[in-house]
């Protein structure tokens, strides 16, 4: 036979081989899975008989341990139960010998997935007389036999052993400890003086380690763990900070709220964000100003997590109602979140002209909002007029701001006003407002504001480094900050809600409002919905522009020699 | 002349296929493995612990009305512990929108979006008043990869799951994608599912409640496609960090990985594939550890195309997408800078996936001629034949005992018929699919999608449902 001759032959040989074998094999696998199917059924049967009687017949059962499908569907049927019944199924388990095999298995077998198995079945059966095998196992070369094992000392629940169970996580790889972790937990307060123990001083163990067993503290909520947490705050590393400041919040007292605080100015935007949202859990108004100012934080999740604490403390709401009229849409977006999720119309505090013009860019904001309503005392069809009257009040330096600097100052507003948004720094993108009356001074072209700085800087969106929601988040650490955001999400019925002073609630949907922050200017393009976005360049810095309707604004620009972009133009050529 | 290029076809191709077969053993001993820690790894352990990662779940719509409340409904039902499901209806012209609203009684919310990836301008976004964790994003049509890229712009978790509005996940399928995740977060990046052809199964509720097998032919081959594909060669390459291709359908990234890489590209037909490689090269480019796995027993299910007309659509869909990639990386090639990608898996993928389409197509029209001229020894001709496509269903076997593990396809006939399409498949089936695949590369450049006629998951519900 030639040589194609034999590859072909020997190739289909092999095909029909295979073929045969794999109805052979589909055959068996299908009965085998019936049978497997049928037998945890009669298992289970018989399970419940015999934790209700809390007798059985042990010949008929001892034949039947030989079966593996008998010993998962004791471990499966173990799981449903407590107290005297899951005791009454461990018995049967250690006369019929299975908790001694798991053991034997355990310790002396060499295969690793003999022992893993075996180190499983332990920790479901949870024997307390187990746990000298499991301390052994603890030293075994296969991570997971130990975690397992770990896990069902942790399980066995006796308060000595939580030295032994952390003695072992130091070797784990991250995930692995965090369910070591998580197992202790289970333990309560029983854990709590291991749990401090082990982190000492926070020097002598990994950050991720230490992070863990921190969070396990604040799972735990002992307020023994306090003044553990409050060291760990003062850590140098920022993830340990995070934790513990995630921590203090169940595991705090009224003694944290200062150190909390103080924590709102960390450089590390996610330690912030954290402590903002422990601040809301103490109740206490010392945290008010503190929140307040996060609302301006230039970190997406300082700002919501400020204003949901807010929310709950005494003087908190007041607080959000100023927010509503804050230079930041972002903060007044949070505090508008938060005042409609308690039902608080987000538009309630209406603009008065008795305020006077103090200067500042949200008088203007409240006259042209009354103007735009009609709500303004005076004469609102001569709304343009009185508009030029006081911007030209303001331009001759009556302006309680920067008199001297009047006509740039005015013109500093009116580019504000023009813009409906806060410029976020050269190469930026801005927002658009959706009230569409943002006052905001535009952010001088300086070097971005860097990451760690002070926050005295002008609110940053999007800035360079990853938000804080983002893969820097440690594991366990991230989840915190998004621990409870569900809520945030519940359903709110917003259609009672007005959201202008003096407008009706609108119970269908309304004409849609982009809210997107372009990255380009040529990005965005004019709707035909409610209001008109038309983007203009300042230098390199886009800006969305929002036109008010009625254009009373465009009017007045118009009368002053602000012609469109004109104003933008000569600024830059000045 | 002819008879040596004759001999050097079916070389080629009887190497392909050795090399398949390599594959499939590769991927047998990687599945063992998988399957192992799956079973004993303590997976639930994740439902419970505050330490698993948040995932927000991305669905791009694009005229989707007949199928997108079941698909948002069974989503919301995934065994996880904290999700956010973010639908972008990317400017639909049906009623798409319409249906979302009646399902879950939106109501518009003003959200300020960070533009972490610059997209087409959102129109209006919405929640709903029901206790679900949904987001409505409605934008204007800028294509799937622009669709998602809107999507994460508004998610809010630091991990992203992008998937079909067509596509129905098991119930803990993102969980087990997770798992590789949560045990290695600094590195793992990316995490491809299995998906399954959906047809001739039954559905109920949003849910696969009985695995079959299609009626028609088409269908049945594709069975076959994804199994090679799915568990016959991605268990290996992930087990070398060289999984080239996250499928669409099913793909969970780091948010931050993905935002880095600068988002799906736009008006993209192989965007899946281009992102992948994308994220590999950005993290070899900066010298950055990293993984991109496959877990195979993460399933998710899709209708494929029931039609040769569809099919025909899609596969030339596929290898322009193919191509494109090919030229946009072909600077990675044989780079020793991009490791066991550039120097492996991406040589290889060019050979397995774009050049041998074109010689089997040479192969398909040279030998009927030389046996017609005489060029060439005709038995040996026919035998070496008889050996590639031997070897071609050998490599289709072993792809079927491979799933064999998951116990799918259990029913005494199922095997029989998937043991006679592996035959069938070489029979005027796979010549039409080599032909599509050639045809596609005299591309005018124009790229679109297309539609594909859905019958829609929710109509492959129990008549007793319809009633």
């Amino acid at each position: 036979m030639t040589s194609p001759a034999l590859a072909a032959v020997s190739t289909l040989a092999v095909m029909v081989a295979l073929a045969v074998l794999l109805l052979v094999y589909k055959s068996v696998n299908s009965w085998r899975r019936r049978f497997e199917a049928v037998s945890r059924a009669s298992y289970i049967a018989v399970f419940g008989e015999l934790t209700a009687r809390g007798s059985y017949p042990q010949e008929i059962l001892s034949a039947w341990t030989m079966d593996s499908v008998f010993r998962d569907a004791l471990v499966d049927f173990m799981r449903l139960l407590d107290g005297i019944e899951r005791d009454r199924l461990l018995r049967v388990a250690r006369d019929l010998g299975i908790v001694d095999a798991a053991v034997v298995a355990l310790n002396k077998s060499r295969r690793k997935k003999v022992r893993i198995r075996a180190a499983l079945m332990l920790y479901e059966l949870a024997d307390p007389n187990t746990v000298g095998p499991l301390m052994h196992a603890l030293n075994d070369q296969d991570s997971r036999v130990r975690v397992n094992a770990s896990a069902a000392l942790a399980r066995i629940g006796e308060p000595d052993l939580v030295g032994a169970i952390l003695s072992s996580v130091d070797r784990e790889n991250e995930w692995d400890a965090a369910r070591t972790m998580d197992h202790l937990v289970s333990l309560g307060a029983a854990a709590v003086d291991g749990l401090i123990t082990y982190l000492g001083d926070l020097t002598e163990r990994m950050p991720k380690y230490c992070r863990l067993a921190l969070q396990s503290l604040g799972e735990i909520g002992d307020f023994k763990a306090e003044p553990t947490l409050l060291h760990a705050l003062q850590s140098a590393e920022p993830e340990i900070r995070l934790v513990a400041a995630g921590a203090l919040q169940s595991a705090g007292t009224q003694r944290c709220v200062e150190p909390l605080i103080a924590a709102m100015t960390d450089h590390d935007g996610r330690v912030r964000a954290r402590s903002a949202k422990s601040l809301g859990a103490h109740f206490d108004d010392r945290a008010v100003q503190p929140l307040y100012e996060g609302l301006h934080d230039r970190e997406w999740w300082v700002r919501k997590n400020s204003a949901a604490s807010l929310v709950r403390l005494p003087s908190g709401v007041a607080a959000l109602q100023k927010a509503l009229r804050a230079h930041d849409l972002f903060a007044r977006d949070a505090a508008r979140e938060q005042l409609m999720l308690l039902g608080i119309p987000a538009g309630a505090s209406a603009p008065s002209r008795a305020d006077g013009p103090d200067g500042s860019a949200n008088w203007i904001e409240d006259q042209l909002q009354a103007l735009d309503t009609g709500a303004a005392a005076d004469d609102p069809e001569d709304g343009a007029a009185w508009i030029e009257d006081q911007l030209r009040a303001l331009d001759t330096g009556a302006a309680a701001d920067d008199p001297e600097d009047g006509p740039d100052w005015i013109e500093d507003q009116l580019q504000a006003l023009d813009a409906g948004g806060v410029t976020t720094g050269p190469g930026k993108p801005a927002v658009q407002d959706r009230d569409a009356a943002v006052i905001d001074r535009p952010v001088e072209p300086a070097a971005p504001v860097a990451p760690g700085e002070g926050r005295d800087a002008v609110p940053v969106m999007g800035s360079s480094e990853v938000p804080s929601d983002e893969v820097g988040a440690p594991a366990g650490a991230g989840a915190e900050l998004f621990a409870g955001e569900g809520a945030a999400a519940e359903a709110v019925d917003l259609e009672t809600v007005p959201d202008r002073p003096g407008q009706a609630a609108q119970p269908e949907a309304r004409p849609g409002r982009t809210h997107q922050l372009p990255a380009a200017a040529d990005q965005l393009e004019e709707t035909h919905e409610a209001e008109e976005v038309r983007v203009e360049l300042l230098g390199e810095t886009p800006v969305a522009v929002t036109k008010h309707k009625p254009s009373v604004l465009d009017m007045v620009l118009e009368s002053h020699g602000f012609g469109d972009g004109q104003i933008r133009k000569d600024r830059r050529a000045s | 002349m002819l008879e040596i290029l004759t001999y050097t076809i079916l070389a080629y191709v009887i190497v392909l296929e050795l090399g398949v077969l390599l594959l499939a053993v590769g991927s047998w001993v990687s599945l063992r493995r998988e399957q192992f820690t799956a079973l004993h790894g303590r997976m639930f352990d994740m439902l419970s612990s505050v330490t698993t990662p948040p995932v927000s779940i991305i669905v791009p719509a694009y005229n989707e009305g007949l199928g997108i409340a079941d698909a948002v409904r069974s989503l919301a039902m995934l065994r996880y512990p904290r999700v956010e499901i973010v639908i972008v209806n990317d400017g639909s012209t049906d009623d798409t929108l319409q249906k979302l609203h009646t399902a879950f009684n939106l109501f518009q919310v003003d959200m300020p979006v960070r533009q972490m990836i610059n997209t087409e301008p959102i129109v209006a976004t919405y929640r709903t008043k029901l206790p679900l964790p949904v987001v409505v994003v409605d934008k204007r049509n800028g294509g799937k990869g622009d669709a998602i890229n809107a999507g994460i712009n508004v998610s809010k978790y630091p991990y992203v799951l992008a998937t079909d509005a067509d596509i129905i996940l098991d119930d803990e399928c993102l969980l087990r994608m997770m798992r590789p995740v949560a045990e290695d977060r600094s590195r793992v990046i990316a995490v491809g599912g299995n998906v399954r052809p959906l047809n001739g199964s039954r559905v109920r509720r949003g849910k696969v409640t009985k695995v079959g097998l299609p009626a028609r032919g088409i269908e049945m081959i594709q069975i076959l496609e994804y199994l090679r594909s799915f568990l016959g060669a991605r268990p290996c390459w992930s087990r070398i960090n060289a999984l080239l291709l996250i499928s669409g359908a099913l793909g969970l990234f780091q948010k931050a990985a993905v935002v880095e890489a600068g988002g799906f590209r736009r008006g993209h037909l192989g965007e899946d594939l281009e992102l992948t490689m994308r994220l590999h090269r950005t993290a070899r480019d900066a010298k950055r550890p990293y993984r991109i796995v496959y877990v195979p027993d993460a399933v998710a299910w899709t209708e494929v195309p029931a039609t040769y007309e569809v099919l025909r659509k899609q596969r030339i869909r596929w290898h322009r997408g193919l191509t494109q990639v090919l030229r946009e990386y072909a600077s990675m090639m044989l780079r020793p800078r991009y490791g066991v990608v550039g120097m492996l898996a991406w040589p290889l993928f060019t050979l397995f996936e774009f050049v041998a389409p074109i010689v089997e197509f040479l192969g398909y029209v040279l030998v009927p001629v030389v046996l017609l001229t005489g060029h060439a020894d005709p038995t040996r001709v026919v035998l070496l034949v008889v050996f590639a496509v031997a070897l071609g269903v050998i490599n289709t076997t072993l792809a079927m005992f491979l799933d064999e593990r998951f116990g799918l396809y259990s029913r005494p006939g199922h095997g029989i018929r998937l043991l006679w399409f592996a035959l069938r498949e070489h029979v005027l089936i796979r010549q039409r699919t080599v032909w599509w695949r050639v045809r596609s590369l005299f591309w005018n450049g124009h790229a679109v999608w297309g539609d594909m006629p859905r019958t829609g998951v929710g109509r492959l519900t129990d008549d007793a449902d319809a009633a």
